[in-house]
């Protein structure tokens, strides 16, 4: 319920800088990607949602994970994603675009 | 039945539903909010933090979705900073659901006591500045003199001064 309502708010705003979900561009091969990090907290756990823009007002949701401090669970997140978001680019991947589901 | 029917069957059915989803919409939509109203002042994180007495770092948390339980306390602190009020309230799940729905951050503003229309009309001023400079002045209903009324207060200059009244006879105290 949490990851539709921040999604939901997320898509209500032009800027992605004021979402308050929004953590920061990855650095590293992820960052070189174009991959973005958002996120949220949910009974003391943190969930992270990878994702890169691609084309107007589109927001393309590479992997999903858990971060705390540097550990990343799974741990090869960051690296997956930057796959993803390569094959993405070089058209060995499709996105399957979802209508956020409004919780109710 | 539609997914929009059937989930609203489901929240009708289940507390836990319920629960989860207040819980959702309340961690999301309020750092939403604080969020939107310190960049519509256009004050950075720190400027908040000083006005509202807390750490910036505090601010920072706050305006991150599941980061923080807000406490009473710290919305009365926040929404004295913006300016503006706060109104904690029960109300029908359905208007919540509205509420939500029709949530626009990008829009979402509310004005400061400074620029608050209702403070700013010139009878807005009468009724601020009647409250923290003028002396105090009970207020009277307007009773009307004839059918019997006991008494009629008038105001005069700065006064209110009875200019008439009912035999003492007529007089009588209800006790409650």
């Amino acid at each position: 319920m949490f990851f539709h309502s921040t999604l939901k708010d997320a898509s209500k705003r032009l800027d992605h800088r004021e979402w308050p979900s929004y953590r920061h561009k990855m650095e590293g091969r992820a960052g070189n990607e174009g991959i973005h990090e958002m996120g949220f907290k949910v009974q003391g756990r943190q969930y992270r949602l990878l994702f890169k823009f691609d084309g107007e007002k589109q927001a393309v949701i590479l992997c999903g994970c858990y971060h705390k401090v540097n550990i990343w669970t799974p741990r090869n997140a960051p690296n997956t994603a930057a796959d993803r978001a390569k094959a993405l680019r070089l058209g060995k991947a499709k996105r399957h675009e979802r209508e956020i589901e409004d919780t109710f | 039945m539609n997914a929009k029917s059937k989930i609203l069957s489901k929240l009708v059915k289940s507390r836990v539903l319920r629960e989860a989803y207040i819980r959702s919409k309340v961690s999301v939509l309020l750092p939403s909010q604080i969020r939107s109203l310190r960049l519509r002042r256009g004050w950075t994180q720190g400027q908040l933090a000083e006005k509202a007495d807390m750490k910036q770092a505090r601010i920072s948390t706050l305006e991150k979705i599941g980061e923080s339980s807000f406490s009473i306390e710290t919305l009365i602190r926040l929404a004295a900073s913006f300016g503006a009020g706060l109104a904690v309230q029960f109300v029908p799940m359905s208007e919540m659901l509205d509420w939500e729905n029709s949530f626009e951050p990008d829009s979402f503003n509310v004005p400061s006591i400074e620029n608050d229309e209702a403070f700013c009309s010139p009878e807005g001023v009468r009724i601020a500045t009647s409250t923290v400079d003028a002396p105090y002045r009970p207020f009277y209903p307007a009773i009307p003199a004839a059918s019997g009324a006991l008494f009629e207060v008038r105001e005069c200059a700065s006064n209110l001064t009875p200019i008439s009244h009912a035999s003492i006879d007529q007089f009588s105290v209800v006790e409650g």
